[in-house]
């Protein structure tokens, strides 16, 4: 049977995704009345709310709504659920839930219980709430029935690893002895909510208006959250039983690539299919032109496709294409041009003043000591692992699409715009994601095999190639960063004046623009179209390595200890507000100088700060904010007299606030380091001709095992602050650190990206 | 025609000569557990065993390989009991995203027949698939702890 013809929307509800098997569970009801005292087997069809279903052998299987790309959300979420529910985490049992959401009588989407995308490292920030409150409602509903069942009162009653304990006999019920139960009752007041959040429209499961409802445990008890925990889905990763986005397919499904214009905003002018079309297996070629809307510069590249029944097939008839590319206006740019005009911008008096306070030209005058200096930095790309692929069928009236999309919430809403099949009739299957880092968060990889499943009426899976995926991205934008910054006689910052020129907002408030008394931050606007998007740590991942490389020049310009001077300028306890983006929506957003301090004294503590280093090693400090966590990091590096680099170690501290599971969130630490390792060390896009010359990793080597960081000791903050994310926050103080760590070695200040070779000259 | 066995299996290919293993084993053989990364060599996703040897499967042609014998990721358990390797990469919780593990476990199970107890430095020179997550300091712990176990099921 052709799945795409049994499914339907109300049916998708009901498939757990899981290790490239489909599992039926019990279905769940989208929409329904708000009448009091359902119980959760009206609300959520059998299950104990959204996420837990108790088994007959008593495994819990427990949903993770938000797809994985590395960042262990997977494990992290289901911790969540687990902990409020008392369960054994041992036989819990992890399984992908799709994207759910529905559209309101106003037309509006709604998404359902979490936020599904992930990105901005908001993931378990966003969930945290909703999933304690899912896991406290399912503990209650057991309660409530072993209560009903053994007409024992619950104050006699414990739970733990996943059973019902009677304190007076010590009797041990498993929770599976009181699923049954648990699934009828009935509980006043309990409903689900739809509630603004953020940019979205979220309906959560609310019990704010039952009497003596569920309560959620103080946050930080309970014997899951907290503890480190391996990945629940390990064993299918290793045993090749995982699906990625890449390996989704249909049955009959027809396999595309794609010959897109390389010049950026270019088109097709003519192309000769005639060679192509002879090619073994291949069945048609068609054009696909710019799939975005009026006046949007690109939402996909056009080109041609080559579409066969097998993807060798497609490969060599791609290759045998004959086109003549329109090079569209920007065939000038270049990466002297990229750099010219990074340097012209900052002299237009287009240029920007985004926050300035006191008089910071006045305080310049007037300053002791002056330093001033600028910082470059090149494009860099995602590479992820696994390239981009998307399978779409479009039908008339129903819609499927299968990859591994970090917002698969946004899908839908496109789907419906470009074939005009109903919203609801538009359903998604998100597979495992083999690397995110921002770049698969945009539809341009989805509107292509929508667009050509419709020319053929066939499902079609676009399969990119590592060149394919390298020069068709949004990819981090370069930057030119100048800082002017004074001193008084004591050393005191007292002017600091920073511009920064790029495509795109660089953010570089916060430290020490707002701990300095005369202030400026400016911003110029290069005219540079190469197609830019989030890439981990967004403005930060740049903008971490300016700033805490400039104050470790002062500082030993000044003769100052580099952590000392940092703390100094962080000065006394406060609280600060800021205006750059954070992943969830928050009221007074501030940044708090008692924390990064206290990043920085553990960090620093723990590698033992003040140490002599032996003859040829280095050590360097940073710290920075991102995205509503601390981090700090020293660095500690060995540079022969060849100029040949090795990073011993790294130690680090954070403060996210609660850490679910330490060995997931060293993880993403370890992870941070060694991509900014990459990044700082190797990563220098190429152009010409208006378009991306490089191609693959032999054009740019990335980390490998013998040149990864020796050592790792990570340590977080004992902190009971709401959990805030980790995917991004090491890369941006550990690039500055491992900068300042080389200076430290060498007496070489790098201030312009790639590393390269600037230490062998 | 080509017949070569795959994971214990004796398969027949008659299609072009030229078409990498690697997408053989992923359309033909239904086997995915084997990564496409660049198509050149580079990453070693997709490295499988070919007569026990560690090779790159985007770079073997479908036409050099009759009568060989090929061993993917999803050939490495034997009756449900994963390899060392396997259990090693487990253990030390070494994945991120997950999608360049495969190979890098194939790579590793091929290490350790070379290097039983390899050093850090045997290591650094010899093992050297991509993993763009960063996961190398967890991957160097999983082959120690794989070469201690494969010693313990000896």
């Amino acid at each position: 049977m052709n799945i795409s013809k049994s499914i339907s929307r109300r049916n998708t509800l009901k498939i757990f995704v899981s290790a490239g098997a489909l599992t039926v569970c019990m279905p769940m009801i989208p929409i329904f009345g708000q009448e009091d005292g359902q119980a959760a087997d009206t609300l959520f069809d059998g299950k104990l709310g959204p996420f837990v279903q108790i088994n007959a052998n008593n495994t819990i299987t427990i949903g993770a709504p938000v797809p994985d790309m590395g960042t262990g959300i997977s494990t992290t979420l289901p911790m969540i659920v687990a902990n409020e529910l008392d369960a054994d985490w041992e036989t819990i049992i992890v399984e992908m839930i799709p994207n759910s959401h529905f559209m309101d009588e106003k037309n509006r989407q709604v998404l359902d219980y979490v936020l599904q995308g992930t990105g901005g490292s908001g993931s378990v920030t966003n969930a945290w709430q909703p999933l304690r409150e899912c896991g406290a409602l399912a503990k209650y509903l057991i309660l409530k029935a072993a209560e009903k069942d053994l007409l024992i009162s619950q104050k006699d009653m414990v739970t733990e690893n996943s059973y019902v304990i009677v304190k007076s006999s010590g009797k041990k019920y498993p929770y599976s002895a009181f699923a049954d139960t648990a699934a009828k009752i009935k509980v006043p007041g309990l409903k689900k909510k739809t509630s603004q959040w953020g940019d979205y429209l979220l309906r959560k499961v609310d019990f704010s208006e039952t009497k003596s409802g569920p309560t959620i445990k103080v946050q930080g008890a309970g014997n899951i959250v907290g503890k480190p925990k391996g990945q629940k889905l390990a064993r299918d990763i290793v045993t090749g039983n995982i699906e990625f986005g890449f390996d989704k397919n249909f049955d009959n499904q027809l396999v595309a690539m794609i010959e897109r214009c390389p010049h950026y905003y270019g088109k097709v002018k003519s192309f000769d299919a005639t060679a192509a079309l002879k090619v073994n297996n291949v069945v048609d070629v068609i054009e696909i032109p710019h799939l975005g809307e009026e006046g949007q510069l690109k939402l996909n590249s056009p080109g041609v496709a080559v579409i066969a029944t097998n993807i060798w097939a497609a490969k060599k008839g791609r290759e045998a294409l004959k086109i003549v590319w329109d090079k569209g206006n920007f065939s000038h740019e270049n990466n002297a041009w990229h750099a010219q005009e990074m340097r012209d911008a900052i002299s237009r008096d287009d240029v920007k003043t985004l926050d300035e306070k006191g008089d910071v030209d006045e305080a310049l005058k007037t300053s002791e000591k002056i330093f001033e200096r600028e910082y470059e930095v090149p494009f860099w790309e995602h590479f992820c692992m696994e390239p981009l692929s998307c399978s779409a069928h479009v039908m008339q009236n129903e819609v499927i699409i299968k990859a591994g999309h970090q917002f698969p919430e946004t899908i839908a809403p496109y789907v419906a715009k470009a074939t005009g099949v109903p919203f609801e009739n538009i359903h998604v299957e998100n597979g495992r994601i083999g690397g995110g880092y921002g770049r698969k968060a945009t539809i341009d990889f989805v509107s292509e095999p929508v667009f050509l499943s419709q020319k053929t009426g066939r499902p079609v899976k676009v399969y990119w190639t590592r060149e394919d995926d390298v020069r068709h991205g949004f990819i981090n934008s370069s930057a030119l960063y100048r800082i002017k910054a004074g001193v008084d006689e004591n050393g005191n910052l007292k002017a600091w004046d920073a511009i920064s020129s790029r495509k795109g907002t660089a953010w570089m408030e916060g430290f020490p623009e707002k701990h300095v008394p005369n202030s400026r931050l400016k911003r110029a606007y290069p005219k540079i179209k190469v197609p830019t998007g989030a890439w981990r740590g967004p403005g930060h991942n740049t903008t971490g390595f300016v700033i805490e490389s400039m104050i470790d020049e002062i500082a030993v310009g000044l003769n100052k200890d580099p952590l000392d001077y940092r703390l100094e300028i962080l000065g006394v306890d406060k609280e600060y507000p800021f205006n750059s983006w954070t992943p969830v929506p928050v009221k007074n957003k501030t940044i708090s100088s008692a924390r990064m301090k206290g990043v920085l004294r553990l960090a620093a503590e723990k590698a033992g700060w003040g140490k002599k280093m032996p003859n040829g090693q280095g050590r360097g400090i940073a710290s920075c904010f991102t995205f509503g966590s601390y981090a700090a990091m020293v660095v500690d590096v060995f540079v022969d007299d060849k100029g040949n680099l090795t990073v011993l170690k790294v130690t680090g501290a954070a403060d996210c606030g609660l850490v679910i599971n330490p060995l997931g969130a060293k993880a993403q630490m370890e992870g941070g380091c060694m991509d900014g390792l990459s990044a700082a060390i190797y990563q220098n896009i190429q152009f010409d001709d208006g378009r991306i010359t490089t191609g693959n990793f032999n054009d740019i080597p990335l980390v490998r095992i013998n040149e990864a960081i020796k050592a790792f000791d990570f340590h977080f903050v004992d902190s009971n602050e709401i959990p805030t994310g980790l995917g991004e926050i090491a890369l941006p103080p550990f690039i500055p650190a491992l900068m300042n760590a080389i200076y430290n070695a060498t007496g070489k200040r790098i201030r312009k990206f790639p590393l390269g070779d600037q230490l062998k000259t | 025609m080509i017949t070569l066995t795959v994971n214990g299996k004796k398969l027949n290919y008659s299609g072009d000569g030229d078409m990498p293993l690697l997408w053989y084993l992923r359309e033909d053989a239904n086997l995915q557990g084997t990564k496409f990364g660049c198509g050149i060599g580079e990453c070693g996703a997709c490295t499988v065993h070919i007569d026990g040897s560690a090779v790159r499967s985007c770079g073997v042609q479908m036409g050099d390989l009759n009568g060989v014998s090929v061993t993917t990721i999803e050939g490495l358990a034997t009756n449900n009991e994963l390899h060392a390797v396997q259990k090693a990469w487990i253990e030390e919780d070494v994945p991120q995203c997950g999608y360049c593990q495969t190979g890098q476990i194939m790579a590793t199970v091929d290490l350790l027949k070379n290097f039983p107890n390899p050093t850090d430095e045997e290591i650094d020179n010899n093992h050297t698939n991509l993993c763009r997550c960063g996961t190398y300091d967890r991957i160097r712990k999983a082959i120690h702890r794989a070469a201690y176990l494969m010693k313990s099921e000896d």
